[in-house]
């Protein structure tokens, strides 16, 4: 009967905490969110080593008006081509809004941005813009980016 | 005796299945391969109507080359102003669906032709989407954020 009880005593534990979500959402959303501004202040330093290393392996960026990057080594080619446009200057204005799934291993990030390229004639030329990133919580607890996509509230040719 | 059986036998299986997913992969992995055919067909009938039903009511749409749009009305204003001018030839390919709770995202690539009602060439466009979606009360899947962009050169067209 003591052994029944004990029994009823463990499995009553498990059932009741052992369901319970282990995860702390609100502190992985806030870590997604930092990875988030820490990706866009790379990318307003041009810091090519700090942006690259946000991307998981295998990830894939989908930039406007050309075909999807996929893959660290076509990332940096990528990034690396991005960041010597002439006159390129980005900023962040909003903080942005971040998301994480129920098991903690999976989130999105939205934002907005605002990018300055030189024209043909040289001229700056500004520009706002809006981007989605997916994020994938790594083994060692990092989160890094798997997938983001944006494109230029202007018009074709501004991005 | 018989109640304290009983009451394990529960526990036991609360302990063992209660701790399962809740939730049906497949079936959601179904459900969001049905949003892009019903999206594909929807364009393809020209109707915003049943367009705009795939979105959540504060849906947040990004096309390229303009601001955000929110809200339902607002989207559907968007398809119902294309579709008076022009026909629509949709396909997706979902290369990409992963379920993350309470919402999940695809990744698609896209062909499109639009061809004008009335006079003019048809133009077509091919490019790739993220879709995040929302888990609605009823368990059915809707479109919250909706973004894509082009893979051709800028104001280019096949």
């Amino acid at each position: 009967m003591k052994t029944l009880f004990s029994i009823v005593a463990t499995l009553l534990v498990l059932a009741i905490s052992g369901c319970a979500p282990q995860v702390d959402i609100d502190a992985e959303r806030a870590a997604v969110l930092e990875a988030f501004i820490e990706a866009k202040q790379a990318v307003a330093a041009k810091d090519m080593e700090s942006f690259v290393s946000i991307f998981a392996d295998g990830a894939s960026r989908f930039p406007p008006n050309a075909p999807r990057v996929t893959g660290n080594d076509a990332i940096r080619e990528f990034v690396s081509e991005w960041f010597a446009a002439p006159g390129l200057a980005f900023s962040f204005p909003e903080p942005g809004s971040a998301e994480v799934s129920s098991a903690g291993d999976l989130g999105y990030t939205t934002g907005s941005y605002e990018v300055t390229v030189n024209d043909a004639e040289g001229n700056p030329v500004t520009s706002r813009g809006k981007v989605v990133v997916v994020w994938k919580k790594q083994s060692d607890g990092t989160w890094k980016a798997v997938l983001d996509i944006w494109n230029s509230d202007g018009p074709a040719a501004s991005e | 005796m018989k109640t304290l059986f009983s009451i394990v036998a529960t526990l036991l299986v609360l302990a063992i299945s209660g701790c399962a997913p809740q939730v049906d992969t497949m079936a959601d992995q179904a459900a969001l391969g049905n949003v892009a055919e019903q999206y594909s067909a929807a364009c393809g009938a020209g109707d915003a109507v049943a367009l705009t039903a795939l979105f959540t009511d504060d849906a947040v749409w990004m096309p390229p080359n303009q601001p955000a749009k929110v809200g339902k009305e607002v989207i559907e204003e968007q398809y119902r102003a294309l579709f008076d001018q022009l026909t629509c030839e949709l396909e997706l390919n979902q290369e990409e669906i992963a379920v993350a709770g309470d919402w999940a995202f695809d990744r698609t690539t896209y062909t499109v032709t639009l061809s004008p009602k009335t006079e003019g060439e048809p133009v077509k466009d091919r490019g790739k989407y993220i879709n995040i979606y929302r888990r609605q009360p009823d368990g059915s899947w809707k479109i919250a954020t909706h973004i894509w962009n082009s893979d051709l050169p800028a104001g280019g067209a096949e």
